[in-house]
């Protein structure tokens, strides 16, 4: 039974550059949809830092990048304010650094003159003690420090905003669903594609006059379906999470190979990282390795001497879509983002990709890819993504007022507003929505019903990109079961597909810990596996 | 003639006991609590297990059950390294003895404290889990015990709107969804609603069990229920069915109701029966006149050539220096702090004892990370690893003497088998506490 749609754009990818650019056609009120193959956000963007900063270390190099975001930033902050919330960071400088304080002074006041676009304070130079007394954690054998500001933001809630604001502009949006096959023309031009949804397994065509790539690392596959050759060079990346912040500014460190690398507040947690190694595995199978994690941690212990005292919960991995490049080593590889007409670039006409860039300016992609795709297609509309809220972001929200309306907590209505912003109240309503469903966020019930009745969130395993639910640290043991109960009567499962959605979510965020398991996160993981075990008789279903 | 126990789960509990009663001076160390009080109150001698690998898990289920004794005796066949073939061998007839004299000591030390534990060495119950999920237990504690769904001809569940981690509709869904699945007979599923007296309920299943500590309390809810049931009836009520008098609310509400009643089996942080179980077991203990420390050894060493076991041992008040003759050893795994990771790799953290996995490797002095697998239903060594013992339950050495003298190891601390998976870990609490409490006493004689 196949399904036929018709619109006028297809975006193929549901990270931030397919979610960016389907907001960018739906305000240019474009007819357009949106098929990803797993959950919005879910591959790069997930694994991204969820900063958008500046690229202080594309400065050197790159000093377009470092406008771009710094630029982009300002206008996300702008259009949601409330997903925004400002890291300070501080630069330590060590008596064996090769670049001494002077010279780094120099490239931070460079910086200052971006850091304006991005509601940045200029840096600071503080002595040694200053720096101490600020970050007791800090190392003592340092010089001095200076400090910048730089912008956290939740990347898979700024992918399911831009999809949201999408669809309330006339868009589709349909996750687990995977392109399968590109619709061609006799003489070769794309025209669509066929899509099958992965969990009913069913198949739709949907026909359209241009077809965007958007797939990001998965680009080259989705260009393959149209006999196209796309060349990256991805590179993939690591964060460790830790289960509480290990320090209230973002610091930076450097890893044994002189690359800058940082620890930094995010949401509820401290997050430590990147790395950048070329990747050629699996795409759908990245893992974090023993010497990834070691590597970061041995970075992070030179700033931080006593970060290993922490405990890491579980790793986040990810592989960029960087552009290929010969010759470089990979930090040196260009951040910027490239749009390919492959009808003048190759021999499939009614395809574009859109490849490489930074979060930080993913709304400037789209920006510039729509451009493109309207000049395609004949519309003249002019681009409002910089104008318009995300949906959330049209009025502050007082959550002291949330909490006492709704008779909930402080930081429940904190972390609520963060992502829902002036529709908080809205997502508050339902009989029993004051629930809290998981602790560690904390998540409420309303919340869950709300993403699956209204914001298109079909699976449990996805609730940890959606609204954090399962990323503490008890990895869903508190959580899982009574989300499941939650998911199940919004969207009619029956008993044993809920328990199969409880077992996949043990099992996705097993995967996430294993690789760096040690410490404490040991006795929570046992305590997982006997509430998991202990609650599903089924062994069978367990993948 | 001291014998330290350190531990206070189920194993520490049981061998403190079993010592109290033979006449022996014994003292416990408690600590903090461990695995026991997580228990989501099903006690399991030998579940179908992965250690058997042509025994399916839900078998029992799917009607062509094993008894409890039955599975033991494979267990022994099938897994080498479990504690009951380091303890009995193959020899099915000794563990058949061990484990019914275990359940009866058990049962004698916890009736007292309304706890004792209820089942049967011939079938196992079915009991409905908090997810709709159904699964065979051999004896559970008193507020689940009830609930055996295989032979009743109704199910009723009592919905409590607004309870965290309770849902009797999707609890009602999943056990029919299990029920199909299993190709057992489809039986009618109903939900009784409005049975809270005011005020009795709230989000948090702490709070609702404490007050339905309260006699006036649980009778208001007995009115409620009165008549609800029916022949062959089961009443399954949300896991808050009081703390300190489970069994007598229980019981109060089943004749109220005119049929069983029982609380779904639920798990961290929803479930009281880990909690109950272990508050019983420190009652039991107390009573036994047995001395028990409330605190943690922080070091301890072992007496060489009949010299005496040296314990320092912290506690809220301050430190105490214990010298003990012989030792059992109850410290569990990870939660119970008996293995701990430290530096990075997994260690016995009291006298270094060497850790091996179910498939005999080494695993102790290695990080945590490298002794687990991909896959989480998969068998990972890292949780199947714990000290090595003799029949006797001493600690071995790498190259299989006894590592200490007058030294027992109990409950999870032994390792060669996997709690979670198999959910054992009770059983082997209870029949490894009883047998290093009758190998400590013998060395002293």
């Amino acid at each position: 039974m196949t399904q036929l749609l018709r619109t006028r754009v297809l975006v193929i990818g549901g990270g931030i550059n397919g979610t960016g650019a389907l907001r960018d056609l739906a305000l240019r009120g474009v007819p357009c949809m949106l098929v990803e193959k797993k959950e919005l956000g879910s591959g790069t963007t997930w694994a991204s830092s969820g900063m958008i900063h500046g690229g202080l270390r594309y400065l050197q190099k790159d000093p377009e990048v470092t406008r771009h975001s710094c630029v982009d930033s300002g206008a996300i902050q702008r259009i949601a304010p409330h997903l925004v919330f400002r890291i300070p960071f501080l630069m330590p400088v060590f008596p064996e650094d090769p670049i001494g304080p002077e010279i780094v002074e120099i490239g931070l006041e460079m910086y200052d003159r971006f850091v304006p676009l991005k509601n940045g304070r200029p840096h600071t130079r503080l002595t040694r003690e200053q720096a101490l007394t600020l970050e007791p954690a800090l190392s003592p054998r340092i010089d001095c420090a200076f400090t910048l500001d730089e912008w956290g933001i939740d990347a898979a809630r700024l992918c399911a905003a831009n999809a949201l604001d999408a669809v309330e502009h006339g868009a589709s949006v349909f996750t687990h669903s995977e392109a399968v096959e590109l619709l061609r023309e006799a003489g070769g031009r794309v025209v669509g594609a066929r899509v099958r949804d992965r969990l009913r397994g069913d198949e739709t065509t949907i026909e359209a006059e241009l077809v965007l790539n958007a797939g990001g690392p998965w680009g080259p596959d989705v260009a393959e379906l149209a006999g196209e050759k796309l060349k990256l060079r991805p590179g993939k990346g690591i964060h460790l999470v830790f289960e509480r912040r290990v320090s209230n500014l973002a610091i930076y460190a450097r890893g044994v190979d002189g690359r800058d690398m940082f620890t930094f507040p995010h949401e509820q947690n401290s997050m430590a990282g990147t790395t950048d190694d070329d990747y050629y595995g699996d795409l759908d199978k990245i893992e974090t390795r023993e010497d990834e994690a070691a590597y970061v941690l041995e970075a992070m212990e030179r700033s931080i001497p006593r970060v290993r005292d922490h405990r890491v919960v579980h790793a986040i991995q990810g592989v960029r879509p960087t552009l290929y490049g010969f010759g470089a080593y990979e930090d040196e590889l260009s951040r910027d983002y490239r749009i390919i007409d492959h009808g003048q670039e190759g021999s499939a006409p009614g395809i574009w990709t859109i490849t490489g860039g930074k979060l930080a300016a993913y709304r400037l992609m789209a920006e510039d890819v729509t451009d493109r795709l309207c000049g395609a297609l004949g519309v003249d509309a002019r681009c409002r993504t910089a104008q318009l809220p995300l949906p959330g972001g049209e009025a502050p929200l007082d959550h002291a007022q949330l909490a006492k309306r709704f008779g909930i907590g402080i930081a429940a209505a904190l972390r609520l507003g963060f992502r829902h912003g002036a529709r908080a109240p809205r997502v508050l309503g339902g009989p029993n929505g004051q629930r809290t469903v998981c602790a560690c966020e904390p998540v409420l019930e309303a919340e869950l019903r709300h993403a699956a009745a209204s914001e298109g969130l079909r699976k449990l395993v996805d609730c940890p990109l959606r609204m954090r639910l399962g990323n503490g640290a008890c990895q869903g043991a508190s959580c899982a079961a009574f989300a499941a109960q939650v998911l199940a009567d919004e969207l009619g499962w029956d008993g044993a597909r809920a328990v199969r959605e409880v077992a996949e979510l043990a099992a996705a965020r097993w995967h996430d810990v294993a690789p760096v398991l040690a410490g404490q996160q040991v006795a929570q993981m046992e305590i997982h596996r006997a509430v998991f075990f202990g609650m599903i008789g089924a062994l069978e279903v367990l993948p | 003639m001291t014998i330290a126990v350190v531990g206070g789960g189920l194993a520490g509990a049981v061998a403190t006991l079993a010592l109290a009663e033979r006449g022996a001076e014994v003292v416990q160390i408690a600590g903090p609590p461990g695995a026991s009080a997580l228990a989501a109150g099903a006690f399991d001698l030998a579940a179908a297990s992965p250690g058997v690998p042509w025994l399916a898990a839900r078998d029992a289920l799917r009607g062509n059950a094993l008894s409890a004794l039955e599975r033991l005796a494979l267990l022994l066949w099938e897994a080498p390294s479990h504690p009951y073939a380091r303890m009995f061998g193959r020899d099915a007839a000794a563990a058949a003895s061990a484990a019914r004299a275990g359940i009866a000591a058990l049962s004698r030390w916890l009736a007292p404290h309304g706890a004792a534990l209820q089942g049967d060495f011939a079938a196992s119950a079915l009991l409905a889990c908090s997810p709709g999920t159904l699964r065979p237990v051999d004896f559970a504690t008193p507020g689940p015990a009830g609930g055996d769904l295989s032979a009743c001809a109704e199910i009723a569940l009592i919905d409590a709107p607004g309870l965290a981690g309770y849902d009797a509709r999707f609890t009602a869904r999943g056990l029919a969804a299990e029920l199909a699945a299993l190709g057992l007979a489809q039986k009618p599923v109903r939900i009784i609603q409005n049975v809270w007296p005011e005020g009795l309920l709230d989000a948090q299943p702490a709070s609702v069990a404490a007050r339905l500590d309260a006699p006036a309390a649980g009778e208001a809810l007995a009115r409620a229920l009165r008549g609800c049931g029916g022949a062959g009836c089961v009443v399954l009520a949300p896991p808050v069915l009081g703390i300190a008098r489970t069994q007598a609310l229980v019981a109060q509400l089943a004749e109220a109701a005119g049929c069983a009643v029982a609380e779904v089996l639920s798990f961290p942080p929803y479930a009281l029966a880990g909690y109950r179980f272990e508050r019983a077991l420190r009652a039991a203990v107390r009573a036994s006149g047995a001395r028990v420390i409330d605190g943690r050894v922080r070091a301890l060493h072992a007496g060489q050539h009949g010299a005496s076991h040296e314990l320092a041992i912290e506690t809220r008040t301050g430190a105490q220096q214990l010298a003990a003759r012989a030792l059992v050893l109850a410290t569990g795994r990870f939660t119970g702090g008996g293995l701990a990771p430290s530096d990075g790799e997994v260690r016995e953290p009291l006298l270094g004892l060497p850790l091996h996995d179910a498939e005999g490797r080494r695993i102790d002095g290695i990080p945590a990370h490298r002794s687990v697998r991909k896959g989480y239903a998969t068998w990972q060594p890292l949780y199947t690893a714990g000290v090595r013992v003799d029949p006797q339950l001493r600690p071995l050495a790498p190259r299989g003497e006894p590592a200490a003298e007058r030294v027992f190891c109990a409950g999870e601390l032994i390792g060669g088998f996997d709690p979670a998976r198999e959910r054992t870990g009770l059983g082997v609490a209870l029949l490894t506490g009883l047998a290093a409490a009758a190998s400590a006493a013998q060395a002293l004689q």
